[in-house]
């Protein structure tokens, strides 16, 4: 899993490429846990090249989003391909996150 | 069956071994022409089952050891699970997920035997001797057969 991050306005964009899996969640939780400790108020994480999600990289998702969510910031992921989707939906995971189709609908919904 | 179609694997009880079995899968999904959607339901059914027998059956003891075989049948692909970790029946022991319940109460546990059993089109445990057998069988959903 490969992570960068674009400062979008008041957003910050992380981009995701890979897999996030029990092996890579770890990093990507210690990321997005440094993000918010520096103060971000609006995350967005772009999925578009991310082709796999196990349930270790669904906990990242809903404990990021549990912790931002109780300090009124915003959370918002976008671009998830066809599998990831399905991996979303089994889970429930697509009624309680904010999921958009595209960057500039994320940023808009995180308040960028 | 040909041998294009029928693979094994012997891993230690260790979560970095993961690595191997993602790599593993790949390579028999291209020798066997298995289509991705079918490669990551055998990534994620093969990575909760080997996080389970890592973490609750060898209780994170590295010297465990785990099977794992694939077999490409018509139009399905089985997994065989086994290890050598006390009797444990993933199936019959584990909660369900809320998974109707709001994001500020939603519990994080239960998520991933609720994505096997969602995945799985069967998934048979039995304990063989000193050994746990998981088999879990994945079809293509209708749309995405063979494309």
């Amino acid at each position: 899993l490969s992570i960068d991050s674009q400062i979008e306005g008041p957003a910050i964009v992380v981009v995701l490429k890979g897999q996030l899996d029990t092996l890579t969640a770890k990093p990507f939780e210690t990321f997005l846990s440094d993000r918010i400790r520096e103060g971000q108020r609006r995350i967005v994480v772009d999925l578009r090249e991310v082709n796999y999600v196990s349930s270790y990289g669904l906990r990242v998702f809903l404990l990021t989003a549990k912790e931002l969510r109780a300090d009124r910031r915003s959370f918002v992921l976008f671009g998830l391909t066809p599998d990831v989707q399905k991996i979303f939906r089994i889970s429930g995971f697509d009624k309680i996150l904010a999921i958009h189709d595209t960057r500039a609908d994320a940023i808009a919904f995180a308040g960028g | 069956l040909s041998a294009s179609n029928i693979d094994a694997i012997e891993l230690r009880s260790e979560i970095g071994e993961l690595e191997r079995v993602f790599g593993f899968i790949d390579r028999f999904c291209a020798r066997a022409g298995i289509p991705d959607a079918v490669k990551y339901k055998l990534f994620l059914v093969s990575e909760e089952l080997a996080m389970n027998s890592i973490k609750h059956g060898y209780g994170l003891r590295r010297d465990g050891r785990i099977g794992l075989k694939l077999i490409a049948r018509e139009r399905m692909v089985e997994i065989e699970f086994e290890d050598e970790a006390p009797a444990f029946d993933i199936l019959r022991e584990s909660r369900e997920p809320d998974l109707g319940s709001e994001l500020d109460d939603r519990r994080v546990g239960g998520l991933g035997v609720h994505m096997l059993k969602m995945l799985c089109q069967r998934l048979d445990y039995r304990r063989e001797g000193p050994r746990n057998v998981i088999v879990a069988s994945i079809a293509p959903e209708s749309g995405e057969s063979d494309a």
